[in-house]
C-alpha cells in the first residue's frame, strides 16, 4: 500500500531524477520505436548545404556510416562551442539537479519516459562534457555522473535531442534559468558535424536557400498564390485587393511563413493580412525572395539560424524598404528577439518602424526593425483605426494558444489578446498553468512536425489537447488561436486526438472576419467560406435592399 | 464475501490497482505528492479519476456501455501513443485481478461461494478489457487518419488552386508550362522512406 503523504511532507519529496542506473542503459531500439523519429536528412539536401559526411542512411539502421574520427570530432566541436558560448558552459556547470524542470516537460508529460525531462535530456550532453571536460568527471567517471562518448549514447543523443521541441517551458521554472533548449541545439549542431540529422530540418534549410521558402516554391509560385488569394478575397468581400510583389522603394517590406500561402488553415490567415493591408492603404511589399518567415535554421545550427535571417535583411535593403513587418510565425520571432543582435550586422540601412497610420514608433523594436503584426494590430485598434465588427465571429468560441515562440520567447501577450478582444465576442482562456509564460508547446516544434513521428508528437500534444478538450467541455469552445504556422500545421493533429471537434485558426482570420472594409459587398460568409448562420445580432449587417433586388433578378 | 470485500478495501484496492499499473512505466517515474494536477501530472490525474469508476463497473455497479467507455478512454488514448505494444496497452485493466486475488487470504479462497463470485467478478473484469480493445483500437485508427488528413492540409490550397485552374482551362485553355506552380514534392517530407 502506498504511503499517504500529508501535506506537510510535500516540501520533503525528493524529486530529483534517478541517481544510478540511467547512465547505463544507454540501447535505443529504433526499427522498435517506430512513430517516435523522424528520417535522416537526405544526401542531396546536405550536399545543397556542403554539409559534411552526407550519405544515405537511416537511424534504424546498425551502420550509421559514421566519420572514423567521429569522437574526435565530436570532442573538438563541444571544445570549441564552450569556448564560443559562456552560457553553455554555465548550463554544463551549474544545475543542481533540484528537478524543479522535471515535471515541465510536455514530452515527459506525455510519455513518462525519464530521460524527456528537461534535466536528463541536458545530462545526456553534460555527462559526457564532465568525462572529457571536468577534472572530477575524468578522475571519478561514473561516480561524477560522467560518460563516455560511444555509439550508443550517440544514438541516444540522436534520440532524445529530436525529441525537444526547443521551447524552453523548462527554462521558466529552472531557479537558475538553465535553458535547455540552448543545450538541444549545441548538441544537434555538433551531430551535424558527423552527417547527423533530420530531414523535416535540412529539406526545409536547403530549399529555403535555394528558392527563398521551406517547401521549394518557386518566385512564380509564390506570385501564382497569392493572386489566387487576392481573387478569392474578391468573390468574399467584392473588393480587389491592392497586391504589391517586389515593389521597390515601398515603405514597408511584409514577410510571412510560406505556409501562409499554401497550406490550410494558415491561408485564412494570409486573407486577414491582406485585407486589412488593403483597408489602412499600407504602402508595402510581398517578396518573392524572402518568401519564408519561419526560420528554420534554429533547429539546425547557428551557422543556419544566422544565414537565414540574413536573407530577410538583404532583401529590404535590396527593396529600399523603410522597416519590416512580420506576420503570424514562431521561429522566426525567436530568432530576432533572441540571436540576431549578435549574429548578424544591426540593420542600419533601415529606419526605427513607424505605424504609417497611426504614427506610433516601435522603439523597442529600435535594433531589429522589426515589428510583428500582432504589435501592429494592436496599435491600429487602440487608436481606432479600423471598423470591427465582432459579430462577424459569432460562430466561433475562442481560446488563444500561446505559441511558444513569440509568448515565452518574446512576450508577446497581451498583444494578441487585444487583438482577438476586439474581434471575438467569445473568448475564453485555459487554465493558467498552460498560457502566458507557462504555455505548452504543441509537440512538434523544431523540425518534429512529421507523420512519420507522429506517436511522440501526441505524447507531447498532450497537455495542450487536455487544455483545449477542457475548456471546450466547460465552454463549448470550438476553436484554438495560435500565431505560429508551426501551431497552424500541427495542432489540427493535436486536436483531432485530444480535443475532437476543435478547429485552428489565426488571430488573423478573426481580424479578416470581423474587418469591416470601405466599400464591402454583403458578407455572406466567413474567411474559409463558410455561410453565417443569420443571427438577429447581424440584422443591421444585412445587404441593402437594391442589392437584395439585383441578387434576386440574377437569381430568376 | 466478495462484494464485502471490495467495498471494505475500496480505496486501497484502488490505490493498489493504480500503483500497479504506473510500475508499467519507466521506473524514475516521479512520484507527485499534490492532488495530481491534469496538467502537471496527467497520468496521475486520469488514475485518479477514472479507475475507481472502473473499480465500480467491476465490483458489480451497473454495465453502462457509454459511463464504460467514457472512463477507459482518457487511459486507452494515453497508452495507445505511449511505448507499448497493444497488448501491453491494454494490459492495465487485468493489472485488478492481480490486485484483488492478492487481497484475498487463504480462508477466503477456501470457500466457494467466496470462488463463484471471484470468477464472476473477473469475468466482469474481462468484460472490461473488451471494451479497453475496442477504445484501443479506435485511437489507433483515428491516429492513422491524422496522418492522411494532415498529409492533405500541408497542401490544401495548391490542390485547390490546380482544381480551380482545371475548371477554368475549360473555358481558356491554359499551358500548364506557364503556370509555374509547384507542388511541394521535393520538400523531401516523409518522401524518403526507403
Ligand atoms: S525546451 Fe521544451 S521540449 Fe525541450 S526539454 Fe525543455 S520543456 Fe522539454
Ligand atoms: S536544470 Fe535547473 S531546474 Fe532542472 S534540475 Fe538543473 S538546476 Fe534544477
Amino acid at each position: 500500500m502506498a504511503e499517504k503523504l500529508k501535506p506537510e511532507q510535500v516540501i520533503d519529496i525528493d524529486y530529483s531524477p534517478p541517481e544510478k542506473g540511467w547512465l547505463d542503459d544507454a540501447k535505443i531500439d529504433f526499427p522498435a520505436t517506430k512513430g517516435t523519429w523522424n528520417y535522416a536528412a537526405t544526401p542531396e539536401s546536405m550536399e545543397y548545404l556542403e554539409l559534411p559526411n552526407a550519405r544515405k542512411w537511416q537511424p534504424y539502421e546498425d551502420d550509421w556510416k559514421l566519420p572514423a574520427d567521429w569522437r574526435r570530432i565530436l570532442f573538438e566541436g563541444l571544445k570549441t562551442r564552450l569556448k564560443r558560448f559562456r552560457s553553455l558552459k554555465l548550463f554544463m556547470d551549474i544545475c543542481v539537479r533540484c528537478g524543479a524542470c522535471a515535471d515541465k516537460c510536455h514530452f515527459y508529460l506525455g510519455s513518462g519516459d525519464p530521460k524527456n525531462m528537461p534535466v536528463l535530456r541536458a545530462e545526456l550532453l553534460r555527462s559526457v562534457y564532465r568525462n572529457d571536460f571536468t577534472a572530477f568527471g575524468k578522475l571519478l567517471g561514473r561516480f561524477a555522473g560522467a560518460r563516455r562518448m560511444d555509439i550508443d549514447v550517440l544514438r541516444e543523443w540522436f534520440y532524445y535531442f529530436y525529441q525537444c521541441t526547443e521551447c524552453r517551458r523548462c527554462s521558466v521554472f529552472c531557479p537558475y534559468g538553465i535553458d535547455t533548449a540552448e543545450i538541444t541545439i549545441v548538441a544537434r549542431e555538433l551531430m551535424w558535424e558527423l552527417g547527423l540529422g533530420i530531414d523535416w530540418v535540412n529539406t526545409p534549410v536547403a530549399n529555403c536557400f535555394r528558392t527563398g521558402n521551406h517547401l521549394g516554391v518557386q518566385p512564380h509560385g509564390v506570385v501564382d498564390s497569392l493572386e489566387f488569394a487576392a481573387e478569392e478575397l474578391e468573390e468574399i468581400t467584392g473588393i480587389e485587393v491592392n497586391l504589391p510583389i517586389n515593389k521597390k522603394g515601398a515603405e514597408i517590406l511584409f514577410i510571412t511563413p510560406s505556409a501562409d500561402y499554401f497550406a490550410s488553415p494558415h491561408y485564412y490567415t494570409l486573407l486577414g493580412y491582406l485585407m486589412l493591408f488593403h483597408e489602412i492603404g499600407l504602402d508595402y511589399t510581398w517578396s518573392t525572395y524572402a518568401s519564408e518567415g519561419g526560420n528554420f535554421g534554429l533547429f539546425h545550427s547557428h551557422e543556419m539560424m544566422k544565414r537565414l535571417n540574413a536573407k530577410m535583411y538583404a532583401e529590404a535593403e535590396r527593396l529600399g524598404v523603410n522597416w519590416i513587418l512580420g506576420g503570424e510565425c514562431g521561429h522566426m520571432w525567436r530568432v530576432i528577439h533572441q540571436y540576431m543582435a549578435t549574429m548578424n550586422e544591426p540593420a542600419d540601412f533601415l529606419e526605427t518602424p513607424r505605424s504609417p497610420v497611426t504614427g506610433t514608433v516601435f522603439e523597442h523594436a529600435k535594433q531589429t526593425k522589426m515589428v510583428h503584426i500582432a504589435e501592429f494590430t494592436a496599435d491600429l485598434i487602440h487608436h481606432g483605426k479600423l471598423t470591427l465588427e465582432p459579430s462577424r465571429n459569432d460562430h466561433w468560441v475562442t481560446t488563444l494558444h500561446d505559441s511558444c515562440n513569440p509568448a515565452r520567447g518574446m512576450g508577446l501577450l497581451e498583444e494578441p489578446r487585444y487583438v482577438i478582444d476586439a474581434c471575438c465576442n467569445q473568448f475564453h482562456e485555459m487554465p493558467e498553468n498552460t498560457i502566458r509564460e507557462q504555455t505548452f508547446c504543441c509537440g512538434s516544434g523544431a523540425g518534429l512536425g512529421t507523420e512519420e513521428n507522429m506517436e511522440m508528437r501526441m505524447r507531447g500534444g498532450l497537455p495542450r489537447g487536455s487544455a483545449t478538450k477542457y475548456v471546450a467541455d466547460r465552454f463549448g469552445v470550438n476553436i484554438l488561436l495560435c500565431m505560429c504556422a508551426i501551431d497552424k500545421a500541427t495542432l489540427p493533429a493535436v486536436m483531432d486526438f485530444w480535443a475532437p471537434g476543435t478547429e485552428v485558426g489565426g488571430v488573423h482570420e478573426m481580424v479578416g472576419n470581423a474587418l469591416v472594409m470601405s466599400g464591402e459587398k454583403h458578407r455572406d460568409t466567413d474567411l474559409r467560406s463558410e455561410p453565417y448562420p443569420i443571427v438577429e445580432s447581424q440584422a443591421h449587417l444585412a445587404p441593402p435592399e437594391e442589392t437584395k433586388t439585383e441578387e434576386a433578378r440574377d437569381d430568376a | 464475501m466478495l462484494a464485502e470485500i471490495l467495498s471494505e478495501l475500496r480505496s486501497e484496492l484502488i490505490e493498489r490497482w493504480s500503483d500497479e499499473i504506473l510500475a508499467t512505466y519507466p521506473r524514475a517515474r516521479i512520484r507527485f505528492a499534490r492532488e495530481p494536477d491534469r496538467f502537471s501530472d496527467p497520468l496521475a490525474h486520469i488514475l485518479r479519476r477514472d479507475l475507481p469508476v472502473l473499480f465500480e463497473i467491476a465490483a458489480g455497479g451497473v454495465f453502462d456501455g457509454d459511463r464504460l467507455r467514457e472512463a477507459l478512454d482518457p487511459l486507452c488514448r494515453l497508452r495507445s501513443v505511449q511505448e507499448f505494444s497493444a497488448s501491453e496497452a491494454v494490459q492495465f485493466v487485468f493489472l485488478l485481478k492481480k490486485v484483488v486475488r492478492e487481497a484475498l487470504t487463504a480462508a477466503d479462497w477456501s470457500r466457494a461461494a467466496a470462488r463463484a463470485d471471484v470468477l464472476a467478478f473477473e469475468t466482469r473484469v474481462d468484460r472490461i478489457a473488451l471494451h479497453a480493445f475496442d477504445v484501443y483500437t479506435a485511437c489507433r485508427e483515428t491516429l492513422h487518419e491524422i496522418r492522411t488528413r494532415e498529409a492533405g492540409r500541408r497542401s490544401e490550397l495548391i490542390v485547390r488552386r490546380f482544381a480551380e485552374k482545371g475548371r477554368r482551362a475549360f473555358a481558356e485553355p491554359v499551358d500548364p508550362e506557364q503556370t509555374g506552380t509547384q507542388p511541394p514534392a521535393d520538400n523531401g517530407h516523409g518522401g524518403n522512406e526507403p
